[in-house]
């Protein structure tokens, strides 16, 4: 438990509010840029946290990560550029609609529907995380070690984008070495340090995300600076009447809407998975229960509304496992947690029933952000899509000595941000090689448990490695495990046999 | 992008070689099995294992590639294309050199704030080519804000 005491009344204060709105809108600014992703915005933003109270921190936090989620739509509608990663979707309808002039409509409706899908999501994770925390509790080590390897390779085997899904495994087995690096927390013993003392107490999560995600990003947006041209927002339609017509969407468009909602959750609660896999897939099975799937890749409101929703859905979702097993959902959700235990506060199933109020106090977050992110999202339309010309040029180097003071103050040492320097090279190879991050640092996050999971598994089933095959509970997650990894693979080969036939 | 993968592969299964020597030659209390040197172990063999099958999948898929005839091959990179990655290339070169030495020499050097002073003049005059003024303005301007904010509202320590 951390020092001190955070629970709902926190959220009242009006400096933790005030910190909550900025959040927000810096969220929704570095979301919006291209280039800068929440990823980035929450693992510089970790350290520089570390001098506000732990609620004000968390708070910041979480805002941040929500309102870049939901930025991030806002150049994929203007620009046809996807803020983030998980607004990919909303580009492909979105874009297509500021090109018919409802550029500005479809901002305020995928800000209604972003808002919608965390409230969703947040109804689920009251209702679901409870249950999960008193499952949970029946976990043993064998289970633990199963729900890391979980997080890593599901991870890796869903984020790989168009690279193969090896490489995925590659980079989250990476993460989970780095994680071992310094003195075993069982034996005393120092491993992997080669004689640097500095190493002794290991790899900090901090400086080696900031490096992976901010750095690495600063670099490729130097070395690639897009002119973005901003479209200008022909149809002047007044703020009322896109709200309403926001809303009106909700009846013409209930479906997709609730449907998006329900898989951005389950997808956000997924171990090792993430908003970005959410919208993808809530975009395609929309299209394919549509009843006008061809208007989707020409302006479709449908396919907007299900990438938004399902999106946001997920920032609510991976909370799930987060405070009832202590592990992330996603790479921003790994930083959060990081951020988290830097104030104390170590989130697993007996946490849960010990700190309720601390529960509380995420669930009144989420809820307020999505309400304050709402109304910034609806006031600011036109003045995002101001920020968005701003040049790169400018940004790009402002966020590198983010990146080193960031890195610097959570510990106070060079060698952190000779660290981060060697992780933001890292980064940049890896992005060249198709290698991605995000399993990275779900096995840097993860590793450690991992690792005494599994040695004290050993230990306990008296050096069988059948003990971890043993358990229902951990063949439970075996199967889902091995159901995760092998559904791209199947998917693949029918993908193969299919354009095989069609060329016959 | 052929010889980087080959190159990136080949040191990825040395450096997991060594760390698995590295790993098994860790005391072990009563098992090798509950020891420091086993987790490693484990997952560095794993390591050895993928490197070498992204080693032999990168050979392949280039003899395949090289089956397809020349005409193509050359119709598919353009010299406009080329340019434009040696550009880029040239960037992030420039971009890394300044970064290393603003790190490793200028800020253990000339102190922190005029250490970012410096950089943020030359990366932001260099890439954005607007004169010097604009440069000028912006580094100061956020040299300044980086400076009070750390010192006065969040109350850490600048990196030395």
């Amino acid at each position: 438990m951390g020092n001190e005491i955070v629970n709902l009344l926190s959220l009242f204060s009006p400096v933790t509010f005030l910190y909550l709105c900025m959040g927000t809108f810096l969220g929704i600014v570095v979301g919006a840029l291209p280039g800068l992703t929440a990823t980035m915005a929450v693992s510089i933003l970790i350290s520089l946290t570390y001098g506000l109270s732990a609620a004000n921190a968390i708070v910041v936090l979480i805002a941040v990560y929500l309102g870049g989620i939901y930025g991030g739509s806002r150049s994929a509608i203007l620009l046809n550029v996807p803020g983030t990663p998980s607004s990919a979707a909303t580009a492909i309808d979105g874009f297509p609609l500021t090109l018919k002039g409802e550029g500005g409509r479809a901002g305020v409706v995928v800000t209604t529907f972003s808002a919608l899908g965390g409230l969703f999501g947040l109804v689920i994770l009251a209702v679901a995380t409870p249950l999960i925390a008193r499952f949970a509790l029946k976990f043993g080590y064998w289970e633990y070690f199963w729900l890391a390897m979980m997080g890593v390779l599901i991870s890796a085997s869903i984020t790989t984008g168009d690279a193969p899904n090896y490489k995925g495994i590659i980079a989250g087995f990476i993460g989970m070495l780095i994680s071992c690096i310094g003195i075993d927390p069982i034996h005393g013993y120092p491993r992997m340090i080669f004689g640097y003392s500095q190493m002794m107490g290991g790899i900090n999560l901090v400086p080696a995300m900031i490096g992976l995600f901010g750095m690495a990003e600063a670099f490729d947006a130097i070395k690639n600076p897009k002119s973005h041209e901003v479209m200008e927002l022909k149809k002047k339609e007044s703020l009322p009447a896109m709200i309403g017509a926001s809303f009106k969407m909700l009846v013409k468009y209930p479906r997709a809407a609730i449907q998006a909602g329900l898989i951005g959750t389950f997808i956000g609660a997924l171990p090792g998975v993430g908003p970005d896999i959410a919208s993808w897939v809530a975009y395609g099975t929309a299209k394919r229960g549509s009843k006008h799937p061809e208007e989707y890749g020409k302006g479709s409101y449908e396919g907007i509304i299900a990438s938004e929703t399902a999106n946001n859905a997920a920032t609510s979702g991976v909370f799930i496992p987060l405070l009832t097993l202590g592990i992330p959902g996603c790479a921003v959700s790994a930083i959060i947690l990081g951020g988290m235990q830097m104030h104390g506060f170590r989130p697993g199933p007996t946490f849960f029933f010990e700190n309720p109020s601390f529960v509380y106090f995420i669930a009144g977050t989420l809820l307020l952000v999505n309400i304050v992110m709402w109304l910034q999202g609806v006031v600011l339309t036109s003045v995002i899509a101001k920020i968005l010309k701003a040049p790169m040029g400018i940004i790009m180097p402002l966020v590198v000595v983010l990146c080193v003071v960031g890195s610097y103050t959570i510990s106070l040492r060079k060698f952190d941000v000779v660290v981060m320097l060697i992780f933001g090279l890292f980064g940049m190879v890896m992005r060249k090689l198709k290698i991605p991050g995000a399993p990275m640092a779900l096995g840097i996050i993860l590793g450690s448990m991992a690792d005494l999971s599994f040695r004290r598994g050993m230990i306990a089933g008296r050096f069988s490695i059948g003990s971890f095959f043993a358990r229902p509970l951990s063949l439970v997650l075996i199967g889902i495990l091995a159901f995760a990894l092998l559904l791209p693979v199947v998917n693949k080969i029918r993908d193969r046999n299919r354009a095989r036939n069609q060329n016959r | 992008m052929f010889a980087f993968e080959i190159v990136v592969s080949v040191l990825c299964l040395s450096g997991f070689a060594f760390l698995f020597y590295d790993a098994l030659r860790m005391p072990f209390p009563q098992q090798f099995w509950d020891g420091p040197g086993s987790f490693p172990a484990i997952l560095a063999s794993l390591l050895f294992v993928l490197s070498l099958y992204w080693l032999i999948t990168t050979i392949v898929g280039q003899m395949r590639k090289s089956k397809v005839p020349e005409a193509e091959k050359s119709a598919s990179v353009d010299t406009s294309t080329k340019a434009l990655k040696r550009e880029e290339i040239k960037r992030l070169a420039i971009i890394i050199a300044l970064t290393i030495l603003y790190i490793m020499v200028l800020m253990p050097l000339i102190t922190f704030p005029i250490a970012t002073l410096v950089y943020l003049f030359i990366t932001i005059m260099l890439f954005t080519r607007k004169g010097w003024v604009i440069p000028l303005v912006v580094s100061a301007s956020a040299t300044l804000f980086v400076y009070l904010v750390f010192n006065y509202v969040l109350y850490l320590p600048m990196p030395r």
